[in-house]
């Protein structure tokens, strides 16, 4: 008997130890849109893009994504995030990781046999938290990217340029007195109304020029 | 001890409760909608070899946006660069069109779609082969067919997942 009362307590926290730790807090839900400013356009479309562009003698790196957040209403706002890395060790680097806060965009209207083609422009943030943008005076505040996509292939064809601006991210940026990118090198840019119903053929890339990262 | 075991079967009955009603959790992986950004640049180990080439280090580019049901669009972008067997330099390309893409238990995302190989030794670029790819925040694995490209270490640069 004395063996069984003492058996009954530890169920009983055991029990409650399970329920606390079954209970786990549901993720945060994400917060409405919010949408200060008017932009060029409401469209709704997402942009995503990976891979190198040729900076004179120096590759850089990019990787990207766009998109309009839950309940979107207009007025531009995006969320996403920009990364950009210049390879090599230059004085006030050029390393771009931004969260994105707005976007235009504009889908074509002779998409591809994939469903994608366009061009966007957005906007990174670089007073958000943790962002971290080129180094300058007076300071960058924001950057832009505008992309292009132009065909499957990218290499070649699609183009992505970031631009380095002291405007604050809240509207589309107009002083950017430094600018990096140019036509594709390597990889793609998509440019698609959304992420839903992915696929298509995948669409061989050019050979990459040579060059030294 | 009449007291004891209805309190054993209760403490039971709600733990099964609360278990049955837990959202179902995959092995490894679930398909949510994130997204996946990442550039930079990186070393391989001592050692590292792709199809007779020996890799010294790398440069990722990716884009990617993922669906609730699995499937995701964006794009990933890899330059290796090494030497082939007769020590020349060499620069190799993967691309790839992603189509699939799953947030793992462990914080990684696996990645599916169709990838292009160009070895960069002046043969055409091989395409439509399948590409899996493992992304986590120190690395890049890619899966080209049945190739297993080295692991790619995150040494600059970023990667979020989102």
């Amino acid at each position: 008997m004395h063996l069984i009362r003492t058996r009954a307590i530890p169920p009983l926290v055991v029990a409650l130890a399970l329920v606390a730790s079954l209970a786990v807090p549901m993720p945060a839900q994400a917060s409405p849109s919010w949408s200060p400013n008017a932009l060029p356009t409401d469209t709704v479309g997402i942009a995503t893009g990976g891979g190198t562009v040729a900076l004179g003698s120096i590759v850089a790196s990019f990787g990207l994504n766009a998109k309009r957040p839950a309940n979107f209403a207009g007025g531009g706002a995006a969320t996403g995030r920009i990364n950009f890395d210049k390879h090599a060790n230059l004085v006030g680097g050029h390393h771009v990781n931004v969260p994105v806060t707005f976007m235009s965009i504009i889908l074509t209207s002779t998409p591809t046999p994939n469903g994608t083609g366009g061009s966007a422009q957005i906007v990174g943030d670089c007073q958000a938290a943790g962002a971290q943008c080129p180094s300058n005076t007076p300071a960058f505040r924001s950057v832009l990217v505008y992309v292009e996509d132009n065909a499957d292939s990218g290499a070649g064809s699609d183009f992505f340029q970031i631009s380095y601006c002291t405007d604050p991210a809240t509207v589309i940026p107009t002083t950017c007195p430094m600018i990096d990118g140019g036509t594709v090198r390597t990889g793609n840019i998509q440019i698609r109304p959304s992420s839903g119903g992915a696929g298509g053929s995948a669409p061989q890339a050019p050979i990459a020029a040579r060059r030294r990262p | 001890m009449r007291r004891l075991i209805p309190t054993s079967v209760v403490a039971i009955a709600l733990i099964a409760m609360l278990a049955l009603n837990q959202p179902a959790q995959p092995a490894n992986a679930v398909g949510t909608p994130n997204t996946l950004t990442a550039s930079g640049a990186g070393v391989f180990p001592a050692g590292a070899n792709f199809s007779g080439v020996q890799l010294a280090g790398g440069t990722f580019g990716i884009g990617v946006q993922t669906n609730d049901d699995g499937t995701a669009s964006g794009d990933l972008e890899l330059q290796l660069n090494g030497n082939s067997p007769i020590g020349l330099s060499q620069w190799i390309t993967v691309t790839g069109w992603i189509t699939g893409g799953t947030l793992n238990t462990d914080g990684t995302m696996t990645l599916s779609g169709t990838g292009t190989l160009d070895m960069g030794d002046g043969t055409p670029p091989v395409g439509g082969l399948a590409l899996v790819a493992n992304v986590s925040l120190s690395g890049v694995t890619v899966t080209l067919g049945t190739q297993v490209v080295p692991t790619l270490p995150k040494s600059d640069g970023w990667i979020f997942i989102d």
